[in-house]
C-alpha cells in the first residue's frame, strides 16, 4: 500500500471518530429528552428519593438548619441524570428554571432501604446510568459543567478530562513536566556528546591497533598502544556488563560524591556508558570500511592521519549516522532512571505530579505520551536521514 | 607521465639500464611461516614497460606491493630513483607521491565526486589551487573520454570507467611510475577493453609501467619486459616473444599453456 493510501485511512478514521465524538452526546441528549422525566425528593422526614415523572419534589436546600426543613421550598425541577460517589451519596443534576445543577443526596441518611432501592429502580427504569465515581475525587457544582451523564463512556470522558485538569492544567503543573523534559534533553545530549568524544577515542584506538599493531616496530608507541588499547578493552567491557542503574548510584554515592550538582554527575555516568556503547559503533563503521580505501589513500602519498581524515572519517560518519541517532534515542528513555539520583527529569516529574495529587493515571500517562511522541518524532527523522545517505550513495 | 619524447629505442633503454628507476635487492617478503618472496632482484628504468605473471601466489602481486611498501619488506631492498626506500628515516609519503598504482578494485573514495576523487591528492599534497587541479583534472578526464563524468559519483560508473577513473586519479599526482595490479581482473570482459586502451595509450606516452596482469595480449603488445614468477622466486624473464612464444621453463610452458588455452 503507497503512503498516500495509509494517510488517506488514517484521515478517515479521524474524521470517522471526530464525527462519533459529536454525535454521541447529541444521541445521548435526544434519548435523555424522553427519558428524563424523573424527579429527584426529599421527604419532610429528611428521607430522600427520586420519582416518577411529573412529580413534585422538595429542592434540597442545604442552608437549612434541621428545624427549618420541614419548611422546604417547593420547586420544581426536571432530573436529568443520577450518579453515585464512592462515598454512598447520590449526586443528582436537575435542571431549575433553565439551569443546570445538581444535589447530594447521602445514602447514609437514607434509613428505609426501600426507598433507596426505589432510588436506584427508578433512574435505572428512566435508562439513566449509575457511574462509580473516583475516591477523593471533588464534584463542581457549576453550571457550566454539562451534567449528561447518559453513557459510561461520556463519564469516563469527563473524569479524564477534569483528571487532565487537576494533574496538568491546575497550579501550571504542566510547568514541571515541561522542566523535567528540559532536563531530559539537556542529560541526554550532554551525555551523547561525552559519548561520542569517548566513543571516537577508544574507537580510533583499538582500530589503529587492530589493523597495525601487529606490524608496528616495538618501542614507546607500540607499548602505549598495547595499554591504550587493553584499557578501552577493560573499560568497554565494565560499562557495557553493568546495569546503567548500579552505575549511576555508584557514581552518585560513591566515586562522585563530592559532586553537589545531581544533574552533572548524571551526565558524566551516562557520557561514560554511552561511551561505551558508541565506541562500538564507531568502531564497527571503521572497521566496515573495505581495507583498499586506506591502501588507496596511501598510495596516492597521504600521511595515514591525512587517509583517516579525508577518506575513512567522511564514509564511517556516514555509516554510523543513523545508529548513532538510535543510541540518542535509546539514551532519552535510558536517562528516567536520573530520577534515582535526584534529577528532576521528566519521570521524576511525573512522579512529583503523582504525589501531589494523589492520582496515578493521568502522571504517569502524560510521562509516557511525552516520551513516545520524543521518540517518534526522533525515530522518523534519523528515517529521513537515512533515506537522504542511502540517495547520495546512489547518487 | 607525459614525456618529452618517446622513450622505445634501444640506446635510450641501455643508456639507462646503468641509472635505473627502480632497483629491487634480495627482496624477501613472509606472512608469519609463509615465505612469499624468497629473494628477488631487478631494475626498471624510466620508460620500460614490465609485465609480471605468474599463477596466483607466485609473489607477483606481492613484488609489485612490496614497490610502493603497501608491504613492507622482511628482507632486502628497494631503490627508487637512487634512493632506499626500505631504509628507517625514509619518507615513504614523499616517495609514494612519485609511484601511481592502480588496484584490481578500483578503490575509488565513493563518497566524493570524480573531480574529487582526481584533485584530492595535487591538491593536499602538491599545494595545487583548485582551479589548477581541476584543469588538469578535466584534461586527464579527456584523454580517458570521461570529462563528461567529472560531477557523478563512483557508484554511477560502470567497472570499466571506475577503473579508468583510477587511473586519472594516479595520475593526477605525475608520477615517475605506474603500478598495475590486475587492474582487469575484477572487470566484466566487455569492459577490459577500455581500460586496456588506456594503458597501451599510457605505454605510447613513454610511462614507465609495472602491471601485474594475465592479459597475455597486453603483455605480448606492450610490455618491453616480461618477468614470469612462481613460488617467491623470477623463475624466468626477457622479451616478451622470448618469454611468451618460446618459454624455457617447464613451470613457464605449463602456466602459459593453462592460460592460453
Amino acid at each position: 500500500m503507497s503512503i498516500i493510501g495509509k494517510k488517506r485511512i488514517l484521515a478517515l478514521l479521524a474524521a470517522l471518530l471526530l464525527i462519533c465524538g459529536a454525535l454521541v452526546p447529541a444521541i445521548a441528549e435526544t434519548g435523555s429528552a424522553e427519558t428524563d422525566k424523573l424527579y429527584a425528593a426529599i421527604d419532610e422526614s429528611g428521607y430522600a428519593y427520586v420519582t416518577a415523572a411529573e412529580a413534585t419534589i422538595f429542592y434540597a436546600d442545604e442552608s437549612l438548619t434541621e428545624e427549618s426543613r420541614c419548611g422546604f421550598l417547593r420547586k420544581k425541577v426536571t432530573l436529568l441524570a443520577t450518579s453515585y460517589t464512592a462515598e454512598g451519596a447520590v449526586q443528582v443534576w436537575l435542571k431549575q428554571g433553565g439551569e443546570v445543577t445538581s444535589v447530594y443526596i447521602d445514602r447514609a441518611a437514607v434509613k428505609n432501604p426501600q426507598k433507596e432501592t426505589n432510588i436506584v429502580n427508578q433512574a435505572e427504569k428512566a435508562g439513566l446510568v449509575p457511574v462509580e465515581m473516583e475516591v477523593g475525587s471533588v464534584y463542581v457544582h457549576d453550571a457550566s459543567v454539562k451534567p449528561l451523564v447518559n453513557s459510561a463512556f461520556q463519564q469516563w470522558f469527563i473524569n479524564l478530562a477534569e483528571d487532565f485538569y487537576k494533574n496538568i492544567i491546575e497550579y501550571d503543573r504542566w510547568l514541571l513536566l515541561l522542566q523535567g523534559l528540559g532536563n531530559t534533553m539537556v542529560m541526554t545530549v550532554g551525555a551523547l556528546m561525552i559519548g561520542v568524544v569517548i566513543g571516537i577515542i577508544i574507537a580510533v584506538t583499538r582500530s589503529v591497533w587492530e589493523t597495525n599493531g601487529a606490524k608496528m616496530q616495538p618501542g614507546v608507541g607500540k607499548f602505549l598502544l598495547r595499554t591504550l588499547d587493553g584499557f578501552f578493552t577493560v573499560y568497554t567491557t565494565v560499562f557495557r556488563g553493568t546495569p546503567m542503574m548500579v552505575q549511576l548510584l555508584l557514581m552518585t554515592f560513591v566515586i562522585l560524591k563530592g559532586i553537589p550538582y545531581a544533574m552533572l554527575v548524571a551526565i558524566i555516568s551516562f557520557g561514560l556508558n554511552s561511551g561505551a556503547y558508541v565506541a562500538e559503533i564507531f568502531r564497527g563503521g571503521i572497521l566496515s570500511i573495505d581495507k583498499g580505501q586506506m591502501e588507496a589513500g596511501r598510495s596516492i602519498g597521504l600521511t595515514y592521519a591525512q587517509t583517516m581524515w579525508y577518506i575513512i572519517a567522511p564514509q564511517v560518519i556516514k555509516n554510523v549516522l543513523p545508529t548513532l541517532a538510535n543510541e540518542f534515542i535509546t539514551l532519552i528513555k535510558e536517562t528516567s532512571i536520573a530520577a534515582y539520583a535526584g534529577v528532576m527529569e521528566l519521570t521524576m516529574a511525573g512522579n512529583r505530579i503523582r504525589g501531589q495529587t494523589f492520582s496515578d493515571f493521568m502522571p504517569l500517562i502524560a510521562v509516557a505520551v511525552i516520551y513516545l511522541v520524543i521518540v517518534m518524532v526522533l525515530t522518523k527523522l534519523v528515517g529521513i536521514l537515512e533515506r537522504r545517505l542511502r540517495q547520495s550513495d546512489a547518487r | 607521465m607525459m614525456q618529452d619524447k618517446t622513450m622505445t629505442g634501444e640506446a635510450v633503454l641501455s643508456a639507462q639500464k646503468k641509472n635505473p628507476l627502480i632497483s629491487v635487492r634480495d627482496l624477501k617478503k613472509s606472512f608469519g611461516d609463509l615465505h612469499v618472496l624468497r629473494g628477488v632482484d631487478q631494475d626498471i628504468t624510466t620508460g620500460e614497460k614490465v609485465v609480471l605473471l605468474g599463477p596466483s601466489g607466485s609473489g607477483k602481486t606481492t613484488m609489485l606491493r612490496c614497490l610502493n611498501l603497501l608491504e613492507q619488506p622482511t628482507g632486502g631492498q628497494v631503490f627508487f630513483e637512487g634512493e632506499d626506500i626500505t631504509a628507517p628515516g625514509c619518507n615513504i609519503n614523499k616517495v609514494r607521491q612519485r609511484m601511481g598504482m592502480v588496484f584490481q578494485q578500483f578503490n575509488l573514495f565513493p563518497h566524493l565526486s570524480i573531480m574529487k576523487n582526481i584533485t584530492l591528492g595535487p591538491m593536499k599534497l602538491k599545494g595545487m589551487d583548485k582551479d589548477e587541479a581541476e584543469a588538469k583534472a578535466i584534461e586527464l578526464l579527456k584523454r580517458v573520454g570521461l570529462q563528461e563524468k567529472a560531477n557523478a559519483f563512483p557508484r554511477q560508473l560502470s567497472g570499466g570507467q571506475q577503473q579508468r577513473i583510477a587511473i586519472v586519479r594516479a595520475l593526477a599526482m605525475d608520477p615517475k611510475v605506474m603500478l598495475f595490479d590486475e587492474p582487469t581482473s575484477a572487470l566484466d570482459p566487455e569492459m577490459v577493453g577500455e581500460v586496456l586502451t588506456v594503458m597501451t595509450d599510457l605505454a605510447k606516452e613513454g610511462m614507465t609501467m609495472v602491471v601485474v596482469t594475465h592479459e597475455i595480449g597486453f603483455a605480448r603488445s606492450v610490455a618491453d619486459h616480461v618477468i614470469f614468477m612462481d613460488g617467491g622466486y623470477i623463475v624466468e624473464q626477457g622479451k616478451p616473444e622470448a618469454v611468451l612464444d618460446n618459454p624455457q621453463q617447464p613451470r613457464t610452458q605449463d602456466f602459459l599453456r593453462k592460460v592460453l588455452k
